[in-house]
């Protein structure tokens, strides 16, 4: 699975590299249109499993600490990086707080007057959203089900919950889901309390 | 776009909830998700690929947002690590 996703990956960069489209809105459309086709399977899948919404129930609140622990992780990382770039303390929480979220948060950090910042943020939330493609067959195979969860921090809602959905179960699909909505509803407030 | 997500999400459970497609149908689904995968994947890439922004800023900052990218998901990874060990014990990798 990750072999396929790396080769794929790299083709089509390496297209959109060769081809010059221009300004290609219309990629993003097709890309949204493909996504929702996708995830329209992936809500099948998750509807075969009749226990899942029980699971689910039987969770209770911990089904939040997936999330918070999604977020303290990577604030965790990104302090821990703090000590070796020359970007500050705080610059370095906002980057990490981005959670995957590339748009938003190179816009927030940039606009909050921190563009060399900014633009980190919204690289690093680009690989990690290709990192989490790569790695979650990985994760989840070596580790657990719920680490899967983790890399993907925001895109585990959308882009990214098809391949955590392909490589994990039902219940573990729905979490994924749950925790990155959650975290969507929070990285817009997240971000901007460390800048 | 989160609306949609959740229409697309939900119309496809209540599908797969009420049986509404045959085992022939279901076991088709499984093999065309790696499909629609595998082409969205594609095109994310040739949006990457096309895109200035990130090919201009690739050199200077490059390395340190692959850095970023991969100490915070190592972060996340590490503690809902911790987390399923103590709150989930025994139904890590439950079918």
């Amino acid at each position: 699975m990750s072999i396929l996703i790396i080769i794929t990956l790299i083709l089509g960069i390496l297209t959109g590299g060769a081809i010059p489209l221009g300004e290609a809105a219309w990629l993003d459309t097709l890309s949204s249109a493909i996504l929702l086709i996708l995830l329209f399977s992936v809500g099948i899948d998750i509807g075969l499993n009749k226990q899942v919404f029980r699971q689910i129930k039987m969770l209770g609140f911990k089904i939040l600490l997936i999330p918070i622990g999604v977020a303290a992780g990577s604030l965790l990382g990104g302090l821990f990086l703090s000590m070796f770039v020359q970007e500050s303390t705080k610059e370095c929480l906002a980057i990490s707080a981005g959670l995957g979220w590339y748009s938003l948060s190179g816009i927030l950090i940039t606009e909050a007057g921190y563009p060399v910042a900014g633009t980190i943020s919204f690289l690093s939330n680009v690989f990690r959203e290709i990192l989490t493609f790569v790695c979650v067959p990985f994760v989840a195979k070596y580790l657990n089900y719920y680490c899967a969860i983790a890399p993907g921090g925001a895109t585990a809602m959308d882009t990214t919950l098809p391949v955590i959905s392909r490589n994990t179960n039902a219940k573990v699909a729905i979490l994924a889901f749950t925790s990155g909505l959650t975290l969507t509803m929070v990285i817009p407030f997240l971000i901007p309390i460390f800048l | 776009m989160i609306k949609m997500i959740l229409i697309s999400l939900g119309l496809g459970f209540i599908i797969g909830y009420r049986r509404w497609i045959s085992e022939k149908w279901i076991m088709l689904n499984g093999k065309l998700q790696t499909l629609w995968l595998v082409i969205l994947i594609f095109v994310m890439g040739v949006g990457i690929g096309g895109n200035k922004d990130i090919l201009h800023q690739l050199p200077a900052l490059g390395g340190k947002a692959i850095l970023f990218a991969i100490i915070s998901s190592v972060g996340s990874v590490a503690v809902i690590y911790f987390i399923s060990k103590l709150f989930f014990k025994g139904e890590e990798k439950e079918e």
